[in-house]
């Protein structure tokens, strides 16, 4: 077990990491304590599951393959012991039916090997920060207005005209505020798709986004984050 | 032990061909009939012989009935006298059962009707011995009390039928032989051809996959299977080749990559000193060892595509909106690089398909369009009668030889060889397609270059 420093200007939160791959295993506690995260890593699925019953975790990234207990039946147990702490479920098994088995566990999110460690941590934030109020019908950030019932957005009063897919881009991205949003992110919870296209069309369509809501700003809303994803911060 | 004792009751190995067992099959019937048809002969035989001495003893005994009841016993002492083999023999017995001419102990059981039967007699031998002897026998009774016995043995009918189990013998015995002698004769030669098809086999087993079973020429049962096997050969020797060639191209793929990365690290590992020189390597490197594995993901998929593992996703999928979706997820992509994107998704009909997965074919077949229509040209996706899909673009196209190749993996035609991509966008368009039962054309236009999806599977 280890558990890594708390950074003091992020909410820490408590995230178990279940990879019997030690070096792994180690790059994603290093990577996941950067975000400010206390992280405590163990080795095989039965461990895991006592461990996460006894004590509270508020996410739990999990390997499919362990020993002891696979990680499927780890998040299985865990359901049917009425513990719902959200669960990133990471697998080498990459085929489309293993991703929606992993789902159908009981897992939150699943994320195929080799992965990007950026991509990792990025939907460990997406997880621990679940959008709160999905009540809410009005966002707005500076300049931008976004109604969701009236589906317009508005940036210095003036109506901003999106295509569907836009809206949905931009809705998506407004949703998450100052978090980093991949690529692989917005393909499969705008898009819905299964699979990466070969070229950056996300880039195309962001930049088309952000040519109609920026208005010839000198920052744009939508900051890309090199080789991995956007990032939605008002000024 | 046991394997032991089992070897020690082996038999040999001609013995144990289906040829040899056919042969001792068809040996058994033989002798199953032979044997039917001489007993049935011998019965037929022993009945009409038994037949006519029956009614000769019948006459002889109404014969010596008739005559005058003082010469009976005269009549029967000259009668037998004259039989020499003694087949043949009649007594006289008085009222009470006495004998009074003949040579019978007593009176045999015996209905005195006239008619001939089977009885036992005790028969009286020179030198006062006797003898029971099985016989067909006919009595009658005189009008004075007294019994007439003519009696024939039946040793000749015995007789008869050692004759013909002697004939069944002799004529038996070299058929079964003969039948022995075919049989081993078939199995020694199923046997050669077996070992000569086992030597073929050896030494395709060694790695010659271009060798092939030896045919007799002769078209029959082993000759067949020799052919089909030898056509699963020709098959098998065309994929190994095809598997080496796509084992070739993804190491060279994989390997280009990682050499690249490799004089990248040593370079800076050699050169760089400040933090940022070091990022920049391991930012590019990291490039490098993501495009390799995207080929390794790639590959993967295919996989499990051509494995055919996945058909749950069958449904029925509106072809127009599917069509509409892809052109507005390349419609961005193509305004950028200056192209002008046509969509016509024809009147709403359905196809029976995985939609994620025809819709990735699409979009394949879409990216690679936009990536070789020439700036300021064009790409039209649209809907064709059949249905099919057509992806067509103002860009070179692919040349009418080459265009078999493109659709094996890891092929890239020589012209596109600057644009990046893991050369098996075609590959798994196919592998999608062949999973549907839907068919791939392509071919070139005075205008352009167009590739037809063929939705109606079969």
């Amino acid at each position: 077990m280890q558990a890594s420093q708390r950074s003091p200007d992020t909410v820490s939160k408590r995230v178990l990491v279940v990879e019997d791959d030690e070096t792994l295993a180690a790059e994603i506690a290093l990577v996941l304590g950067d975000g400010g995260h206390a992280v405590t890593s163990l080795g095989d699925g039965r461990t895991a599951l006592e461990a996460s019953s006894a004590e509270p975790f508020d996410l739990l990234v999990v390997d499919r393959m362990l020993p002891g207990l696979d990680g499927l039946s780890l998040v299985e147990h865990l359901r049917e012991r009425q513990v719902h702490t959200p669960v990133l479920v990471i697998s080498a098994l990459g085929a489309v039916d293993e991703r929606v088995r992993g789902l159908k566990a009981g897992g939150d999110d699943y994320l195929t090997k080799p992965f990007a460690l950026v991509e990792l941590a990025a939907r460990v934030e997406a997880l621990l920060r679940r959008p709160q109020d999905t009540r809410q019908t009005v966002f707005r950030f500076g300049p931008l207005v976004m109604d969701l019932v009236s589906r317009t957005v508005m940036r210095d009063g003036a109506d901003i005209d999106l295509l569907p897919r836009e809206f949905q881009l931009l809705e998506y991205l407004m949703r998450r505020p100052g978090q980093l949003v991949t690529r692989a992110m917005l393909l499969q919870d705008v898009w819905q798709y299964r699979f990466v296209p070969k070229t950056n069309l996300i880039d195309v369509h962001i930049g088309k986004l952000r040519r109609k809501i920026d208005a010839g700003g000198d920052t744009s809303l939508i900051v890309s984050v090199r080789g991995t994803g956007f990032v939605f911060s008002p000024p | 032990m046991c394997a032991a004792q089992a070897l020690s009751f082996r038999l040999p190995d001609f013995l144990r061909t289906a040829a040899f067992r056919s042969a001792l099959v068809g040996a058994a019937c033989f002798v199953a009939a032979t044997l039917l048809l001489f007993a049935l002969i011998g019965w037929q035989a022993g009945q009409s012989l038994m037949q006519r001495r029956d009614s000769l003893l019948e006459q002889e005994a109404a014969a010596i009935a008739r005559e005058p009841a003082s010469g009976v016993g005269a009549d029967i002492a000259r009668r037998y006298a004259r039989d020499l083999h003694r087949i043949t023999f009649a007594a006289l017995f008085t009222r009470d059962g006495r004998l009074e001419a003949g040579d019978m102990v007593a009176p045999p059981v015996l209905a005195a009707d006239g008619m001939a039967h089977h009885t036992t007699v005790q028969r009286l031998l020179e030198g006062g011995e006797t003898a029971k002897i099985d016989v067909r026998a006919a009595s009658l009774r005189l009008r004075d009390g007294r019994l007439v016995v003519v009696a024939r043995g039946t040793a000749e009918l015995d007789e008869l039928h050692q004759v013909i189990s002697q004939a069944l013998q002799i004529g038996l015995i070299p058929g079964i032989l003969l039948a022995l002698v075919a049989g081993t004769v078939a199995s020694l030669r199923a046997m050669a051809r077996v070992a000569a098809i086992n030597r073929s086999i050896a030494r395709i087993m060694q790695g010659d996959f271009s060798g092939r079973l030896p045919s007799s020429g002769t078209s029959d049962t082993l000759d067949q299977l020799a052919a089909s096997v030898n056509r699963m050969l020709g098959e098998i020797e065309r994929l190994m080749a095809e598997v080496k060639g796509v084992g070739d191209n993804i190491a060279h793929d994989l390997r280009t990559p990682l050499s690249r990365l490799r004089s990248r690290l040593e370079g800076a590992r050699l050169r760089a000193r400040e933090p940022p020189e070091f990022r920049a390597v391991i930012d590019r490197s990291i490039e490098d060892l993501d495009q390799t594995l995207g080929v390794i993901t790639a590959l993967l998929r295919i996989g499990e595509l051509e494995s055919g593992r996945r058909r749950a996703g069958f449904g029925s999928v509106s072809l127009d909106a599917l069509l509409r979706e892809a052109a507005d997820l390349y419609a961005p992509l193509a305004e950028e690089r200056g192209i002008t994107m046509h969509v016509s998704p024809g009147p709403p009909q359905d196809v029976q398909a995985d939609r994620d997965l025809l819709f990735e074919a699409v979009v394949n077949l879409l990216d690679n369009a936009v990536k070789f229509a020439p700036a300021g040209g064009w790409v039209r996706l649209s809907a064709e009668p059949g249905p099919a899909i057509r992806v067509a673009d103002s860009g070179p196209g692919i040349a009418a030889n080459e265009r078999e190749a493109v659709l094996k993996r890891f092929y890239r035609a020589d012209p596109s060889r600057h644009i990046e991509g893991s050369g098996l966008g075609l590959s798994l368009v196919v592998a999608i397609l062949r999973l549907h039962g839907f068919s791939l054309a392509m071919r070139n236009t005075d205008i352009g270059f167009a590739i037809d999806i063929n939705c109606s599977a079969g």
